[in-house]
């Protein structure tokens, strides 16, 4: 016969305590109603914080890949790890965190497109374009982007349009002020040179 | 670049007004060339520059996301609470196994540890030890050419109790009997060597307490390890005796566990013996 000795028993009633627990668990989570009133309101606080910086990181991811796809899914696997740290996130105002997650996604993701990380501008669409017309002004503002280094490029998107501080920039992505004072410099004499097309005054 | 820097003059670089405008200088260098460039049509005109590219940068129209996102991004928490559920479910089944394993593991042991504790329930049981020391290889047991089962003269008594003459039994002067009850007096305990891998051992009191040990080890002792010991001819009073040991470097530590069938109790109010000492040299170990 069988016997459980006495002091396993409590281990074993544990064990069944813990399956009753993941019983409930996976029931509530396919009725929403069941849901407790902290886990509504943690998802209506990811909620606001989520369209309170979606735009910017979308756009940065967008502007930093040239790519809408990619900036779509690299946008989601950023807010999934926001909602994964969310307790820790939820009350920081700058977004400096989803920044940093953003901006590494997007190094991994254009280090594993490595050939693809930098593209030549075609110089002759350069000299064909049409300033007047907003299209070809967009897409040359973008191609520029797309010719400068992953570093280069985030340096300048995050610095100039998502106004991050030089020091906020180095420690989200482990850059020493130099790397990115060499960064912004060279990101601007590409534009100068390939979007401005000007002669350095 | 350093033709046109030299038009400026203080001689500040283009980089270095690139690095001003982003706040990556020196307090002082800032406030110097912060004071300059007011007076500095050609940094005036690099600045607008720079300006020109942020708000080129600004007015990139970004495609749309929000709901398409919000949705992908909902789904992703779904999928992943419901991976994180099912390594919950894994670490618990998991456990689950694991425990069960350990506890058919356990009772492995049990079952085979405490074969050879087995008792009728009801029934008292005495409890004997016999260790087996190797001693000279060139010093025989005084028992060991003895091949034959030791023999007694057995007399029953009106109640029923054997007493048998132990007179005849080989003795093993080499063993120690300690138990938590005196022996009776003239108690002996011998033990033959047979054939190779047998060895026998026994004892006897005169006054019936105890008629006979006789098991007999059946296992090869040619290498180290735990040996089951399977006794065989055991007298009808020692029906149930069982035995196992460890043998470590012919250093044989025997456990005898005997069960007394139900009228046959040699020892009463004797809840066991333990017999150390045995010497067993060369009884086919």
């Amino acid at each position: 016969m069988l016997a459980i000795p006495r002091q396993y028993e409590r281990w074993l009633i544990r064990w069944l305590a813990f399956a009753r627990d993941i019983g409930r668990t996976r029931h509530s989570a396919k009725q929403q109603l069941d849901k407790p009133v902290e886990t509504i309101d943690r998802s209506r606080a990811f909620e606001e914080f989520f369209f309170r910086f979606e735009r910017k990181i979308f756009g940065s991811l967008w502007r930093i890949t040239g790519d809408e796809q990619a900036a779509h899914d690299l946008s989601q696997e950023t807010f999934l790890r926001a909602w994964q740290h969310f307790d820790e996130i939820r009350d920081r105002e700058s977004g400096a965190w989803l920044f940093r997650v953003a901006a590494n996604a997007a190094f991994t993701y254009l280090r594993s497109r490595s050939h693809r990380a930098t593209l030549p501008l075609d110089e002759e669409q350069l000299n064909a374009r049409d300033l007047t017309a907003g299209v070809a002004e967009h897409d040359l503002v973008l191609q520029t982007l797309q010719s400068l280094t992953p570093k280069q490029r985030t340096v300048l998107v995050l610095h100039e349009v998502y106004g991050l501080s030089s020091v906020e920039i180095g420690q989200m992505l482990n850059l020493s002020q130099a790397a990115i004072r060499m960064a912004l410099w060279r990101a601007r004499e590409q534009f100068r040179i390939h979007y401005l097309r000007e002669e350095d005054a | 670049m350093n033709e046109n820097a030299a038009r400026c003059t203080l001689n500040i670089t283009a980089e270095s007004l690139s690095a001003w405008r982003s706040q990556l200088l020196s307090v002082q260098e800032q406030g110097r060339i912060g004071e300059h460039v007011p007076t500095c049509s050609t940094c005036q005109r690099r600045l607008q520059r720079f300006e020109r590219i942020a708000q080129a940068l600004h007015s990139q129209t970004v495609p749309p996301s929000g709901a398409t996102l919000w949705r992908s991004v909902q789904a992703a928490i779904a999928t992943s609470e419901r991976q994180n559920m099912f390594s919950t479910q894994k670490i618990f089944f998991g456990g689950l196994v694991a425990a069960v394993l350990i506890a058919l593991f356990a009772v492995t042991i049990f079952i085979t540890v405490g074969h050879g504790n087995r008792s009728q329930t009801g029934q008292p049981t005495a409890s004997v030890t016999a260790t087996a020391y190797p001693t000279s290889t060139t010093t025989d047991h005084p028992t060991a050419t003895t091949t034959a089962r030791p023999t007694s003269t057995a007399t029953a008594t009106a109640t029923g109790t054997i007493k048998p003459d132990c007179s005849n039994f080989p003795r093993d002067t080499n063993i120690a009997l300690t138990g938590n009850i005196p022996l009776p007096p003239g108690t002996i305990v011998g033990a033959t060597g047979a054939a190779a891998g047998t060895y026998s051992e026994f004892v006897c009191t005169p006054d019936g307490t105890a008629a006979s040990i006789n098991a007999t080890m059946n296992a090869v002792l040619t290498q180290n390890g735990w040996v089951h010991l399977t006794p065989q001819n055991e007298p009808a009073c020692l029906q149930g005796t069982n035995a196992s040991g460890w043998l470590k470097n012919n250093f044989i530590v025997v456990h005898w566990l005997f069960s007394f069938p139900e009228g046959r109790i040699p020892i009463q109010g004797a809840p066991a013996w333990v017999i150390q000492g045995v010497s067993a040299t060369n009884y086919g170990c």
